[in-house]
């Protein structure tokens, strides 16, 4: 973790920064339509790189720091978290969300929101992000990076999901699993090692029914027929959802040899009704 | 509660279910004790048409529960007894015609019979209740009243569809019963808003998130709109709660003598805005819950809780329409006890469908009726369609950028999101596996044909695990009705499909929409307004972040509704 603090510049000053703002959420102002503020619309003419550090940013547009740093996650309406101002969007936002991020001081949801903000950061956070993904000891946060790096470019999403799918939690190998949906479906699997279908295979069996989904997702994307087997074994899995993304699958990559192995199953007759429809689709 | 029409019940009623009345016949002061005792179900009288018996009648008495405040005590009405300003009583007026046929020695007998602990019947006098509920223990079931002690008498009900069989008998001072009548005593049911009904009342939660994140725009619209009929609630007072449509659902009672007790459901979500039903509530309204506070799940929450305009299904009419909501999976269900509640009230017979692809878990977030009153039903169905969109996107030019799509989900122009091969396999399956079955469903459920639905182009993305889905663009279903005086508006989510945000007219997604709207929407009734960060970004729209408190048509439930209620 040294390393990277050096990366992104100093954390001394974060407190004092959020304690200057001021700025608590709260009723809106009634004179202006919503619209990104002039100090975020300003920083996307700065050229931020992987290197350009907190420091940086902040001497060259404090007003735009200091309101990054005074931000707050809004609650969505699933109940979680979120840093969804578009002030995080811009690319100057990313050393300020890197540098929150990597503070332990910083509340636990904030970190977990930050990193998920990664996600639609139009700066060069990705291979930062996918450092911190390895280092990360926080489950909560490591999902976080892990939904941004799903979103990557695939000279990272293929080592993102390398990473995610051998993680020790399921939400984060969930998201690995799709990345491989995004590689696989999006990419044609640019930059995949041979390795990534097997961990694919292997994930057929995770003990997490929202893994096996996604994994089962993302082989039908990889247009080798191999897998088609172990791929099917999920029609009789016990949850039902894992059943309709297996149906999914198999008929996406084949759909006529599928229509044999739903038979063999008798999906047809699968007590959920949403399983029995696919099948019956067929 | 509202305005309440203290009228006798012999003027305010004539046909009601289960007797036909007889007020207003002057059947003259019989006590020759020769007119049978009725029996369940029927008035009195002896039916030869000479007049004698048929004097001695009541019609059904249907009531509202007095669980609001009127005298502001911190206490439910119904926890204290009878006060001059409690409007929520109904009257137990006998006839002209009964009390002049009372003999000088002959008593009125009133006999309750069934949910006693539920419904109590007051004397003129203070004291504890003559009948039902706390008039003693047990419950004081039957009592003799002398003439003069038959005015001002009065029924409380303390629950919904609460039941009991009345019978007043006219019983000579050797015990001969004279004359008898028996009548339905019962609570009426909470009635929930539809699309069709007139907006009263708006309420949108005013923040700022910071960092170009906040309402004012939404807040600016609603007010140019609906000027004092809106208010903006205070975002720091209920700790920057957007989400007030899942908080409260608004509801109705109609008593057979013209009472209309307003009723807020308050949510189990018991989020920030979790004090609001009762700041709101004022003398006006009375405010329950159902469930146990501070388990609720998202599927509690009531953007999950819609109700159809009336309809007819497989010929049998549902006059105030029909409930539904969603069954979101593992973890996500309406409450057991208000489903069970809501299927106790049978006028809306809710049904529940599969909500369980969505994040969230709400039906409003594909789907909602808004009123078309040149249709045969005057209403027309929006449901989301994910081809529709696909097709919608192919006509656009695929280098259209699109910023708002990229502060939010990354996707920078129109070409990245049609080549997004991940999300086009991920809205095949949603529109086969869920968006289809559903509306097949619907149609079955609420009687509707193709020609009653108008589908809108919409598309999903992911937004938790592999199952779990929300609105890519502003799912605009997830819209509110306004009907004022002067027609209906629709306040619907700003797409923005288009590179400049401040110009609507090049959005082809606005146009289509507006092209799709009834024929009765003319220019200026579909209002775009700008939900994007602090709700879409946030897994809502517009409809879950609004309120609105709608009048009833103070239906004869009783009547309109018999069918469903035996």
């Amino acid at each position: 973790m040294k390393t990277l603090r050096n990366k992104l510049g100093t954390i001394v000053g974060c407190a004092a920064l959020i304690a200057a703002t001021g700025c608590e959420q709260g009723d809106a102002p009634t004179v202006t339509r919503s619209a990104p503020t002039e100090a975020a619309s300003s920083t996307d003419a700065l050229d931020i790189t992987p290197t350009t550090s907190f420091a940086e940013v902040n001497q060259l547009r404090p007003d735009f720091v200091d309101e990054v740093m005074s931000l707050q996650p809004v609650r969505g309406r699933d109940r979680n978290f979120r840093f969804s101002q578009p002030s995080f969007a811009q690319a100057a936002a990313m050393p300020v969300i890197f540098h929150r991020l990597v503070d332990l001081e910083e509340p636990q949801i904030n970190r977990v929101a930050l990193a998920g903000a990664l996600r639609t950061n139009r700066g060069p956070w990705q291979e930062i992000a996918l450092e911190l993904l390895g280092t990360e000891t926080d489950n909560a946060v490591r999902v976080g990076l892990m939904r941004s790096l799903a979103s990557a470019q695939p000279e990272v999403l293929a080592r993102a999901a390398e990473l995610g799918l051998q993680d020790t939690d399921a939400r984060v190998r969930d998201w690995g699993a799709q990345a491989a949906v995004r590689l696989f479906a999006n990419y044609g699997g640019e930059g995949a090692s041979e390795t990534l279908s097997l961990r694919l295979v292997e994930r057929l069996k995770d003990e997490d029914p929202g893994v096996r989904a996604t994994s089962v997702r993302a082989l039908s994307f990889t247009e080798q027929p191999i897998h088609v087997d172990a791929m099917a074994g999920l029609l009789t899995d016990d949850d039902p959802i894992t059943r309709l993304a297996a149906v999914d699958a198999l008929v996406r990559l084949d759909a006529n040899q599928a229509k044999t192995l739903l038979e063999a199953a008798n999906v047809a007759g699968d007590p959920d009704a949403r399983v029995a429809r696919a099948a019956k689709r067929l | 509660m509202r305005s309440r029409r203290w009228l006798t019940i012999c003027t305010s009623l004539s046909l009601v279910a289960g007797g036909l009345s007889a007020c207003g016949k002057d059947g003259g002061g019989s006590d020759d004790g020769g007119a049978d005792a009725g029996t369940a179900g029927e008035t009195g009288g002896d039916g030869d048409g000479d007049g004698d018996g048929e004097s001695w009648a009541l019609d059904n008495i249907y009531g509202v529960t007095n669980r609001d405040d009127d005298d502001a005590n911190g206490k439910p009405d119904w926890m204290d007894p009878p006060f001059a300003g409690d409007d929520d009583l109904t009257p137990l007026t006998f006839s002209a015609a009964m009390l002049n046929s009372m003999g000088s020695t002959d008593v009125a007998r009133l006999t309750l019979n069934g949910d006693l602990a539920g419904i109590r019947i007051w004397g003129g006098g203070d004291g504890a209740p003559l009948l039902g509920a706390n008039s003693g223990s047990p419950e004081v079931s039957s009592l003799d009243l002398s003439l003069d002690q038959m005015e001002n008498l009065s029924v409380e009900f303390i629950d919904y569809m609460v039941s009991s069989t009345l019978t007043v008998e006219r019983v000579a001072d050797d015990g001969t019963t004279l004359e008898s009548t028996e009548v339905t005593v019962a609570g009426s049911p909470l009635i929930l808003n539809h699309h069709l009904q007139p907006s009263e009342r708006y309420w949108v939660v005013s923040v700022n998130f910071g960092g170009g994140s906040n309402n004012a725009s939404m807040i600016m619209d609603y007010q140019d709109l609906f000027g004092e009929a809106f208010s903006s609630v205070s975002g720091n007072i209920y700790g920057g709660d957007v989400w007030i449509q899942d908080e409260v659902e608004f509801g109705t009672q109609v008593g057979s003598s013209g009472e209309r007790q307003d009723v807020i459901i308050d949510s189990i979500r018991d989020r920030g805005l979790d004090n609001f039903a009762e700041d709101t509530a004022d003398t006006i309204f009375a405010v329950d819950t159902w469930g146990p506070t501070g388990t609720g799940n998202s599927c509690d929450s009531f953007g999950n809780l819609e109700i159809t305009p009336p309809v007819t299904v497989d010929g049998v009419e549902y006059p105030f329409g029909r409930i539904y909501y969603g069954d979101g999976g593992v973890g996500c269900r309406v409450t057991e006890e208000l489903r069970t509640f809501l299927d106790a009230q049978k006028v809306q017979a809710p049904i529940e469908t599969d909500t369980s692809w969505l994040c969230v878990g709400h039906v409003d977030e594909f789907s909602t009726f808004i009123p078309d009153p040149d249709s045969e039903k005057g209403f027309k169905f929006l449901y989301a369609d994910t081809g529709e969109a696909w097709a919608l996107l192919e006509t656009m030019d695929p280098d259209t950028e699109l910023p708002r799509y990229l502060d939010t989900h990354g996707h920078g122009t129109v070409g990245e999101i049609l080549t997004d091969n991940e999300l086009r396999t991920r809205n095949d399956g949603i529109q086969a596996n869920y968006l289809d079955p559903i509306l097949a469903q619907y149609k079955a459920e609420f009687g509707l044909t193709d020609d009653d639905i108008i589908l809108i182009p919409s598309l999903f993305e992911q937004c938790g695990g592999p199952g779990y889905n929300v609105a890519l663009i502003p799912g605009t279903p997830n819209l509110i009705v306004a009907n004022e005086d002067g027609g209906t508006k629709l306040i619907v989510p700003d797409p923005y499909v288009r590179t400049d945000d401040n110009d609507q007219a090049s959005d082809p997604f606005i146009a289509d929409f507006v092209a799709r709207m009834p024929a009765s929407y003319g220019a200026g009734d579909v209002v775009f307004t700008d939900d994007w960060y602090v709700y879409h970004a946030n897994l809502g729209e517009v409809h879950c972040g609004t309120n609105v408190q709608r009048t009833p048509d103070m239906p004869k439930w009783w009547e309109a509704a018999a069918h469903l209620v035996d």
